[in-house]
């Protein structure tokens, strides 16, 4: 069963007095466990695309199928809540919040979910699985970018997403580092049976996992592997 | 050229555009500064117009002399002044009747001076508009019993022309007057705005039963001579109680008089500007952060630091004079308002106030513009030098996110503990020249050092409560709790503000409280008398109302009357400081009345210690001033020689400030010579009769206009006086709070703007809407909190200050310290709601970023 499905979806915005188009005419469609990247350069569409998988916007034209729930039918509340259940975010920034501790901020979707109390163990089950539950205690700052960007993944991991979207999660990493953080992701694919969907400038990042696809100008081409 | 260009540029660019496009948060942080400056200005200007009021009248009144020969509160015999005959050759005197009277139609009191109108101008300017020119139009003056002239701008609600008659209540009788003449609007017709009447010093003398008397006599020296030779030379001619002085020495008494209570005043007026100037460091320390990046990328291109710190400075400085100019703007609304409630007190506790209209003087609120931008300065300094400091490639990186965390710092901690032990001693330091300065630097430091603490308090409550707010408010409560210790430096800000103001308005109520509760338990075990019987016009401490003691003996027949004491009093000095020398019956008090005594025998033993003796009590304000004790002797300058006086008792008195001395009766005759009394006291055998006596009274002394008054209507008069007293402390405390809350909104603001990022992160995790704007207002409640409890704590602390240390230094009293737990219970609850609604319009801000837009980087 197809886990995401874009059909024929097209997105514009107003910049100033020019509209620009984002997405023309996306076709997609990711299987459960897939492992997906998508290349593409700057003002390529890339981050629309996420937005849209993330419910944090509409398309203009076609539709997008979350589990075969068409996105538009959604209220925002449902749309809030299907990023609190289903989906899962790494950012290239890390974007960890400097006053909570690693634990804590891991922590951070169950307890505005208000589970924290019923799902508290995967906290520290995730920190072990990513290796650092040792420094539960530390806050990011103390942190290299490495380790920031794998307490993010566990956050992004702590509520069992189905989804998990993540935008350029190697572009502030050494590469051994970002290569590290692939391997992570991947095996947490894996293990969890969650569909990744990465994109990335890199084309060494975007020839790991099992699916690739270029986007360019809005339009998004699948690339054989 | 080119520079200024550059710089033309920079600054529209960055400094000017950014404030134009944020206008509600400009607009509030100068709304702040207005209002801070509008307050000190108002005050200020209150202040100084009250004292102006006081010293031009006197010196309107004084004209040209260079010295006033006078006896202090009672007139003397006029036969001393033929005694001046023999230095004719180097001055000339005048002589001077002064009184009150009560001009019947508006109740209004009018000074009133009698002079020898014929040889007067050469002492003080007046032009003179008679019915007829020449001798024919100042005969009238001379000769009519009961002529008066009157300022052209007399009373506007007393219409009059040159022959009218107006009603003037005069020692408690109604007299007839009759307009001979019109002073014209110059000189000495300015004075007292208006309030204020000419006479013949012989028709002054008849109206006011001072026949053979002067209260003053004028001189003017007639050729140029140092006043401390002619003082002697004159006194060498006069006894010893004539004392001559200094016209400007008047005007240095009601100086003294009124010092503390305006300094005070001044002090709390200042508390509001201060808090004001934190919202400008808010301001320009947000505006620090948000231009960073451009920063950055300034000093790449070759920008000094200087550069970039002058760019902040002038952002201060604009903030600064616009707020200083709609403040002076806001304080010519104020003013009149604090000139009220200014006179109201300095009416009611001092000395007549005649100054009713705000002499506002655009052209002299340049220093209060200097004042308010140059403090603008001084709160962007910090700011300005973060910005000038900043080190340009951390900056620049694109997305880079400010991980820092304030941990704390032991250096402040340490340094705020210091700084209140400094208080501490402060408050054991002695007052100077009679003035509280250590009392007030005390206050100061405290402020200083709440300042310094909030960081830590932040910090404290970070990690004592955070795991309270996780388990209970989830998410947004840990976020909250645990984003004290994110902008540290603002964060303190606030709570400083927050906690400053709180502290103000909780001391003031802790003060005000414990005051009126002393007062309430003095009323009523002194005010044991029935009635309380005075001369109608004037206030309660208006003494030159006097009326005879003679009539009053037959009051004693009254069938329900048990005895009377009959009281006089005067304004005199002593080592150079105002105080009531005042006289009562000790037989009357000491078998019927009560006084609450500090040090000496109780009440009821006093009249055989005082009585037919060289003794007297005085008040605990008295003692403190003049560091005098039970035991020791005070000297008296009286007509009938000097008296040394030894002091029985000291008594507490919370009436007056500057001090009474009581003599007895049969002590007080026999050294000066006046029976006239000011009021006296009936203490009734039959209380069921206090209406038949009261009318019987004023039956047996129908001559004389009267005010009774019971005793419940005597203490709710005594109350209501010291109520209206504070409504001015009220009021400014009242403004302190919003400022602060204002400067706790623009707090909570700049922290939305800063953490647009966070926000939009908690959104993508799946926050609700509600769940962004819940951790708003938690962190705008826990701030609020914070500020409330520090405020409380040093309110209280502060209080003990006002009350054991400034009110006793500057005053004289000891008040007995009352908590009024159920109205401060409500002010921080009140302070709290209010932090909360500070909240509000952050909150909205905050749950209408758009997350997408929050979390992109490119």
């Amino acid at each position: 069963m197809a886990i995401i499905q874009f059909i024929d979806v097209y997105k514009s915005y107003q910049s100033g007095a020019t509209s620009v188009t984002a997405l023309q005419g996306v076709n997609l469609s990711f299987e459960a466990g897939d492992f997906v990247t998508i290349m593409g350069p700057s003002g390529g569409g890339k981050t629309t695309l996420l937005n849209l998988l993330a419910g944090l916007d509409l398309p203009d034209q076609g539709q997008i199928l979350l589990q075969d729930r068409k996105v538009s039918d959604l209220s925002d509340h449902d749309l809030t809540l299907l990023r609190r259940k289903e989906i899962g975010f790494v950012f290239q920034f890390f974007n960890l919040m400097p006053t909570l501790t690693i634990q804590e901020n891991v922590e951070l979707p169950l307890l505005l979910a208000h589970s924290s109390k019923t799902q508290g163990s995967r906290v520290q089950t995730l920190l072990e699985y990513v290796g650092l539950w040792n420094r539960a205690q530390s806050f990011p700052a103390e942190l290299s970018g490495g380790e920031m960007q794998r307490v993010a993944i566990a956050r992004a991991l702590v509520h069992q997403p189905v989804i998990l979207l993540a935008d350029e999660p190697t572009g502030n990493l050494d590469s051994e580092n970002g290569q590290k953080i692939i391997e992570l992701m991947q095996r947490a694919a894996s293990d969890f049976k969650t569909t990744v969907i990465l994109v990335t400038h890199n084309p060494q990042i975007a020839a790991c996992g099992n699916k690739h696809f270029e986007i360019r100008d809005g339009k998004l081409t699948p690339i054989s592997s | 050229m080119s520079f200024l260009y550059y710089f033309k540029d920079l600054f529209i660019a960055l400094i000017l555009r950014p404030l134009i496009r944020d206008p509600f948060r400009t607009t509030i942080t100068i709304f702040g500064v207005a209002v801070g400056v509008a307050v000190f200005l108002s005050i200020r200007l209150a202040n100084q117009q009250t004292m102006m009021s006081f010293t031009e009248s006197v010196d309107l009144v004084l004209g040209r002399a260079d010295a006033v020969i006078r006896v202090e509160g009672i007139d003397f015999d006029e036969t001393h002044f033929k005694k001046l005959h023999s230095l004719r050759k180097e001055i000339k005197a005048y002589p001077v009747i002064e009184g009150y009277g009560v001009e019947s139609t508006s109740g209004e009191v009018v000074e009133i001076i009698g002079t020898d109108l014929l040889q007067d101008s050469g002492i003080r300017d007046f032009s003179l508009k008679t019915k007829e020119k020449g001798l024919k139009g100042l005969l009238p003056l001379i000769m009519d019993p009961a002529g008066v002239i009157l300022p052209e701008i007399f009373i506007p609600e007393v219409p009059f022309n040159i022959g009218s008659t107006l009603q003037f209540l005069i020692n408690g009788k109604e007299k007839t007057l009759n307009v001979n003449a019109i002073l014209e609007d110059e000189g000495i017709a300015k004075a007292l705005n208006g309030n204020f009447a000419l006479m013949d010093i012989a028709a002054a003398q008849k109206v006011f039963d001072k026949i053979g008397r002067l209260d003053r006599i004028d001189i003017q020296f007639l050729h140029p001579s140092k006043f401390d030779v002619m003082q002697k030379k004159i006194s060498a001619l006069l006894p010893e109680h004539l004392l001559v002085e200094r016209p400007q020495r008047k005007n240095q008494q009601v100086e003294k008089m009124l010092r503390a209570f305006q300094y005070n005043l001044t002090a709390l007026s200042f508390v509001a500007l201060l808090v004001a100037l934190y919202l400008i460091y808010n301001m320009i320390a947000l505006s620090v952060v948000r231009r960073r990046v451009e920063i950055g990328t300034l000093r790449a291109l070759g920008a000094t630091p200087t550069l970039i710190a002058f760019i902040f400075f002038l952002e201060a400085g604009i903030i600064g004079a616009a707020g200083s100019i709609l403040g002076i703007g806001l304080g010519y609304y104020f003013a009149q308002f604090s000139l009220d409630a200014v006179s109201l007190t300095v009416n009611n506790l001092y000395a007549p106030s005649y100054v009713t209209e705000v002499d506002f003087q655009w052209q002299q609120m340049g220093p209060y513009f200097l004042l308010g931008v140059g403090l603008s300065f001084v709160s962007a300094l910090i700011p300005a030098w973060d910005a000038a400091t900043t080190a340009p490639t951390k900056v620049m990186r694109r997305g880079s996110y400010d991980l820092k965390l304030f941990r704390g710092s032991r250096h402040l901690n340490f340094s705020a503990v210091l700084v209140f032990l400094l208080a501490g001693i402060c408050t054991q330091l002695p007052p100077i020249k009679q003035f509280p300065y250590f009392g007030f630097f005390s206050v100061f430091l405290i402020i200083l050092g709440l300042s310094m603490l909030s960081p830590a308090a932040l910090l404290w409550t970070r990690d004592r409560s955070h795991n309270f707010f996780k388990n209970i408010l989830g998410g947004e409560g840990l976020l909250a709790c645990m984003n004290l210790s994110q902008n540290v430096g603002r964060n303190a800000l606030a709570v400083s503000s927050l906690a400053i103001a709180f502290m103000m308005v909780i001391s003031m109520s802790i003060m005000v409280h414990s005051f009126r509760q002393t007062v309430i338990v003095w009323i009523d075990q002194t005010l044991k008398a029935d009635l309380f019987v005075r001369v109608a016009g004037g206030r309660d401490i208006d003494y030159q109302h006097t009326l005879p003691s003679e009539p009053i003996k037959k009051l004693k027949e009254i069938f329900g009357i048990a005895d009377i004491d009959q009281f006089r009093a005067m304004d005199i000095s002593y080592n150079n400081l105002p105080v009531v020398l005042a006289t009562g019956d000790f037989s009357v008090l000491s078998q019927y009345g009560n006084l609450v005594i500090k040090t000496g025998p109780p009440a009821s033993e006093l009249a055989q210690h005082v009585v037919n003796n060289n003794r007297a009590i005085v008040s605990e304000a008295f003692s403190l001033k003049h560091k005098v004790n039970v035991g020791d002797t005070i000297n008296l300058k009286t007509p009938n020689g000097p008296a040394n006086i030894e002091i029985t008792a000291i008594y507490f008195d919370y009436s007056r400030e500057r001090g009474y001395i009581i003599l007895d009766r049969t002590t007080f005759l026999k050294y000066f010579n006046e029976s006239q009394i000011n009021s006296f006291v009936i203490y009734l055998s039959d209380k069921s009769r206090l209406d038949e006596v009261r009318k019987e009274v004023l039956k047996i002394l129908n001559e004389h206009r009267l005010i009774i008054r019971s005793n419940t209507q005597l203490k709710k008069q005594v109350l209501e006086v010291f109520d209206k007293t504070f409504a001015i402390t009220y009021s400014l405390e009242i403004i302190a709070i919003l400022v602060a809350v204002l400067g706790l909104f623009n707090t909570l603001v700049s922290l939305i703007l800063e953490r647009k990022r966070e926000i939009g992160i908690l959104r993508f995790m799946g926050a609700f809407i509600h769940q962004v704007k819940r951790m708003v207002l938690i962190e705008a409640g826990i701030l609020g909190l914070i500020g409330s409890a520090m405020g409380l704590m040093a309110g209280v602390v502060v209080s003990f200050i006002l009350i054991f240390v400034i009110n006793k230094q500057s005053f004289g009293w000891t008040i007995q310290i009352h908590f009024p737990y159920f109205f401060i219970a409500l002010l921080v609850a009140f302070s709290w709601g209010v932090s909360i609604l500070a909240g509000l319009y952050p909150a909205r801000l905050a749950q209408q970023l758009n997350p997408k837009e929050a979390v992109r980087v490119e």
